[in-house]
């Protein structure tokens, strides 16, 4: 309706080693004290054979076979189809997965993301939307589980902890509350759980 | 009311329940469900259990199971993910003791097989469930109560919201399963509470009896 005339502004393709824009999610996930390291694949690339590296990595393309990135941070982006087993520090999908995900701290699935295999985390977030087949393995809860509830505050679970005998989404009910009712969630609300030893504080979302 | 509903927990029956999806009708509801509490009830305390969700993912359900379950399995057994049918989705379930399934929960799943389909799914339901494990399901009360395939999420512990979705694969009903032919279906699975819900679909808990 304005400025019809002007030209169509094209955001140009995910170039390396640029850092990730400002407020974006993997920008909210990981802040750094100095720039991070990106490669891109871009929407033409196809691979496949084994992906390894030493800096995040976010791909447009197509990949099958496996990506493994054990320091760092992966993201599939909303054009990117992986067919392979992934093994990275944090994993974000918003494209196409079919294949295992392992991440050291963190799974993302964004809404627009499609994964068809299983998950092996400490901390999942599962977005309203995403569409999922597959196993979350969430890890040994013997090793001092807890559940972050959204205000951030960290309650211990688990059958010692638990109190009497109500629990909710968060872990634990406060007095008074109904399982329903703490049970409850917030439109967009999206599934999160953590094992508190092993998130650095700074991954905190 | 017959007194054996009453000692099968069965709710009275309540105002004629009015169809999803009809014209003019709801084509989402959200209620109470009773049976969802009992069920999620018997998960009080523990962090450590494997749920196995046979409908499509959803952030609603995955925000309660992660409170009991390090495990969590959704099949999403009719969604069209380019497999050859809804057993292909269990076909990765594993059937080591092990990682055996504690709680189950098949929601407008029963409804929307063949009467063999019906039989194999629970062949691999007891195949996979742990000693004492709990079956959650809900199936039609009746042909008319919703004309396609329904999508269900969690609301609470104790409330659901269901939804008319597209048909998807494996969308068709199959032939009505009445209560009594379900008591038989479920074997070694029994039920132990059944509630009605809003928009004529019934809830049942069951829990499995294999080791008896």
């Amino acid at each position: 309706m304005w400025k019809k005339d002007e030209p169509e502004k094209v955001s140009p393709e995910p170039r390396p080693a640029s850092p990730p824009p400002p407020g974006s999610r993997m920008d909210e996930s990981r802040k750094p004290a100095s720039p991070v390291e990106q490669a891109a694949i871009g929407r033409s690339i196809r691979i496949q054979g084994d992906v390894t590296g030493d800096e995040d990595l976010l791909i447009q393309g197509t990949i099958d076979g496996s990506v493994t990135l054990e320091a760092h941070a992966l993201t599939v982006g909303p054009d990117g189809d992986v067919r392979a087993d992934i093994r990275a520090r944090v994993v974000t999908v918003q494209g196409r997965v079919k294949g295992n995900l392992n991440a050291e701290e963190q799974v993302i699935l964004q809404a627009s993301s499609r994964v068809q295999g299983d998950i092996s985390a400490p901390r999942v977030v599962l977005e309203d939307g995403a569409r999922f087949r597959g196993e979350i393995d969430m890890g040994d809860p013997d090793e001092g589980l807890s559940v972050r509830s959204e205000d951030g505050a960290d309650e211990k679970g688990g059958p010692e902890s638990s109190g009497p005998s109500k629990t909710s989404r968060a872990g634990v009910l406060a007095e008074g509350e109904t399982a329903s009712t703490a049970t409850k969630r917030a439109p967009g609300d999206s599934g999160t759980a953590s094992v508190k030893d092993r998130i650095p504080a700074k991954t905190g979302s | 009311m017959s007194w054996l509903s009453l000692l099968r927990g069965e709710a009275p029956p309540g105002p004629a329940p009015s169809p999803i999806g009809e014209a003019g009708g709801p084509r989402e509801v959200e209620g109470a469900a009773p049976g969802a509490g009992l069920f999620f009830s018997s998960c009080l305390g523990r962090s450590d259990l494997a749920v196995l969700d046979l409908g499509p993912s959803s952030a609603m359900s995955f925000g309660i199971y992660r409170t009991m379950a390090r495990r969590i399995r959704f099949a999403d057994l009719f969604s069209d993910w380019g497999e050859e049918g809804w057993a292909e989705a269990l076909r990765t379930v594993p059937r080591d003791p092990s990682r055996a399934v504690d709680r189950i929960l098949a929601w407008d799943t029963l409804d929307r097989l063949s009467p063999e389909g019906r039989h194999r799914l629970i062949r691999i339901l007891s195949q996979v469930a742990a000693p004492d494990a709990r079956l959650h399901m809900v199936i039609r009360g009746s042909r008319e109560a919703a004309p396609g395939a329904l999508r269900f999420q969690l609301a609470g512990t104790d409330r659901m919201v269901y939804e008319l979705g597209d048909k998807g694969a494996g969308g068709g009903l199959g032939p009505p399963l009445l209560p009594a032919e379900l008591h038989t279906l479920l074997l070694p699975f029994q039920v132990e509470n059944a509630f009605t819900l809003r928009g004529d679909l019934r809830e049942y808990v069951a829990v499995w009896r294999g080791g008896d």
